[in-house]
């Protein structure tokens, strides 16, 4: 294994900056449950760079949508987004999108570093919540949701939605009612639905899935915001519309320089979409790098578990050996996200850690960097090759005495 | 023109044509009941428009019966009961649709405040509706009646009877409110609210397009027919009790006490009730009619069948009550006789 530690490459942060639009940093939503309090995102630090799409990949329940809520501030039952800064950058200004936290809400941690009381005034919260996001909605962050003929009322037309959006984004000066319905029409054949003048008229039930997801497209693009959050953009459609959506998403994404955070389980999906991908488990980020190195199966510093889902995919053109052996499925379940394994949260799983245990965990136990997986959580570490890991493995020294797995 | 096309539309997509058929007898039975309603209001508001003359002429026949000149006969003061039905349907449909108005506003905008807000105005909107519901209206409406005579108007003005319809519309709202309130409850958490807060649209715009008028509008609509039709009882009740209207005004209710005073035998009784009765039961029946073709249409209500039936009974009890009541005031009269 090669020395990572020594190749962490010192990335000027000034230059970087400008790029990014989004920079969340140690955000946590919790969500409180009868049963408990689920860990829903649990520190996540992202970088999102202008212009590009970001895929976040992960298991369902690993929190990706809690996640792409609390950036919107869409995430408001109890205690809802409890730390974290969400940046904005916005014509050179940046605004700290979670800044209501400051002043509504009061984590109290106990003598071990564990939060044990999380107060929060949600009144507030959602009061100084609408003022943050009035002018954000729709007009910089949009979303697309998941079911897409969920996401329109059934009671309205088509066209009478889209107008809503279109007008919103567009100039508050443009009473013509001609102009916005030409302006609905001209975002119809944008999105390529081809018979514009009928689907105007056509209520979400005429309309196919795919069909309303192009509205729904059209919906969240119409008022040319910066940053659009696609959460499982593609879920209920069948393979050929699939591509056909994630198709015209790109063409759009490259017309307009839109940034699009794509959230989705599909790595095939990802893999075409995205710039950037980011693997979410149990609510935190794992890995984070360009998608050549984190989709590449022969690049060996990658974390366990993105080389494990990378297994479990099984691609029309991999080596044939490979494909005998059929679909390999990650062993044991996702952990509870109430409350997750201590240290790293996917040691339970990590075939690196299981097999190391069991071939000389007792012998070397002081001296390995693996020793620490149970016991404490890794950080995320920038590298010069991707903009995170976070595993342990990759702080070992490569001239230690003991072989390697 | 765009209705046509829209219709043909439709036609294309549908395919079964049982379904527009149906809907299509729905729609004139719908057309003919606001039709007849409509009508009515009109044709009272202008009596030389049928030939009516003046409610208070008094024609030579005292308690005359049916006849072309007069089709449901004269009354006591020798004046013509129809001429009489007619003008008192102006302040039946005047008082209901005031009241009717009020409810709508009422309901709608504290179904929105206990359903959409949160906080102090959903609190204290709750416990008035609970006050407010644990008291029969006519009770509520008496009690008010005190007050406002006592503070505001003096006794037996015909501006009583305005404020106390609009107070039945007030108080009787709690009811739409609720239903509002549940409606909101259950859209909050559907998909395409939370899709039209992502998409930037303003509260005003999700309330009053995305949840009044698509889910909670046939809701506000089956209610206000309803409560029209009950509305023309509450006025006719009130003015009986002398709550209401008085003299140069013609009213269904003051025509009611006024042939109090003339029963003199059962036989005219039961008369004069089915005659009265009868115009309950139409109007009532028109309205219920449109409530139910509502109802049918957009909304699914489950005491829907109740309707008509409702309006019968109601009928048959204030009916038979009228004449118990005679009957003790003839029998008083008999002892004294």
């Amino acid at each position: 294994m090669k020395k990572l530690i020594s190749a962490m490459a010192e990335v000027p942060d000034g230059e970087m900056e400008d790029e990014l639009l989004v920079q969340v940093e140690g955000l946590r939503t919790y969500i409180s449950t009868p049963t408990g309090m689920v860990r829903a995102v649990d520190g996540v630090d992202l970088n999102v760079r202008k212009g590009k799409v970001l895929g976040i990949l992960g298991e369902s329940g690993s929190g990706k949508s809690v996640m792409a809520r609390s950036i919107l501030g869409l995430a408001d039952n109890f205690p809802g987004v409890i730390e974290g800064r969400i940046l904005f950058r916005d014509k050179g200004k940046v605004e700290n999108l979670a800044h209501p936290l400051e002043e509504t809400t009061l984590v109290e941690l106990g003598s071990d570093g564990e939060i044990c009381k999380i107060s929060k005034d949600m009144k507030a919260w959602r009061k100084q919540i609408q003022e943050t996001y009035r002018g954000i909605w729709g007009r910089k962050i949009s979303m697309i949701f998941q079911d897409p003929q969920k996401s329109l009322n059934p009671f309205w037309t088509v066209g009478e939605q889209l107008v809503e959006t279109v007008e919103n984004g567009t100039s508050a000066n443009m009473p013509e009612t001609i102009r916005k319905w030409q302006d609905v029409v001209k975002w119809l054949k944008k999105v390529r639905i081809k018979k514009a003048d009928d689907v105007i008229e056509a209520y979400p039930h005429n309309l196919s899935g795919g069909m309303c997801q192009r509205v729904m497209i059209a919906m969240a693009l119409g008022g040319h915001p910066s940053l659009v959050i696609a959460d499982e953009p593609t879920t209920g459609l069948d393979a050929t519309v699939q591509a056909q959506i994630v198709n015209l998403l790109k063409s759009l994404q490259k017309r307009y320089g839109t940034t699009i955070i794509v959230i989705s389980h599909d790595i095939g999906m990802i893999s075409r979409l995205a710039d950037d991908i980011a693997v979410m488990y149990c609510g935190q980020i794992v890995e984070h790098g360009p998608r050549k190195r984190m989709v590449d199966p022969q690049v060996e510093q990658k974390h366990p578990y993105t080389k494990a889902l990378l297994e479990s995919l099984l691609s029309v053109n991999c080596d044939p050996m490979r494909r005998m052996e059929g679909l390999r499925a990650i062993e044991k379940e996702v952990p509870d996200p109430k409350n997750p394994p201590p240290g790293c949260r996917f040691h339970p799983r990590c075939q690196v850690y299981q097999n190391w245990r069991t071939q000389e965990g007792d012998r070397g136990a002081g001296t390995r960097w693996l020793a620490q997986c149970p016991l404490k959580e890794p950080p995320l570490v920038k590298t010069a090759e991707s903009s995170g890991i976070r595993c342990w493995h990759f702080y070992d020294e490569p001239d230690e005495e003991s072989s390697h797995v | 023109m765009k209705l046509a096309l829209k219709g043909m539309r439709t036609l294309e997509m549908g395919g079964v044509s049982s379904a527009i058929k149906h809907s299509g007898v729905r729609r004139s039975v719908l057309a003919i009941c606001l039709g007849l309603f409509i009508g009515s209001a009109l044709l009272s508001t202008i009596p030389e428009a049928w030939g009516g003359g003046n409610p208070h002429h008094r024609y030579n026949e005292r308690w005359g019966s049916i006849s072309f000149a007069h089709p449901l006969g004269t009354d006591m003061n020798r004046k013509d009961v129809l001429t009489q039905l007619v003008f008192g349907a102006q302040t039946s449909l005047l008082m209901s649709t005031l009241s009717t108005f009020v409810f709508l506003l009422a309901g709608t905008v504290l179904g929105v405040l206990s359903g959409y807000c949160s906080g102090w105005p959903r609190n204290v909107v709750l416990a008035v509706f609970q006050v407010l519901q644990i008291f029969p209206i006519l009770l509520l409406l008496l009690l008010s009646m005190i007050f406002i005579e006592m503070f505001f108007l003096g006794r037996m003005t015909n501006w009583n009877l305005v404020i106390l319809m609009a107070l039945f519309g007030v108080f009787s709202a709690p009811k739409l409110a609720e239903m509002i309130r549940g409606k909101i409850l259950a859209l909050k958490e559907r998909t395409f609210i939370e899709a039209a807060v992502a998409l930037g649209l303003s509260h005003r715009r999700i309330i009053g397009k995305h949840i009044i008028r698509s889910e909670c509008l046939p809701i506000i609509l089956v209610q206000g027919a309803y409560i029209m039709g009950q509305a023309i009882m509450v006025e006719t009740t009130l003015t009986f009790l002398k709550l209401g209207v008085e003299y140069p005004v013609v009213s269904w209710g003051l025509m009611l006490r006024k042939m109090q005073d003339g029963m003199i035998s059962w036989g005219m009784v039961i008369q004069q009730g089915f005659r009265y009765s009868w115009c309950w039961l139409r109007q009532t029946e028109d309205l219920n009619i449109i409530a139910r073709d509502w109802n049918m249409g957009l909304a699914d209500f489950h005491f829907q069948p109740l309707f008509p039936i409702m309006s019968i009974a109601g009928s048959a009890w204030l009916f038979l009550e009228l004449a118990r009541y005679f009957n003790d005031r003839l029998r008083l009269q008999d002892g004294r006789g």
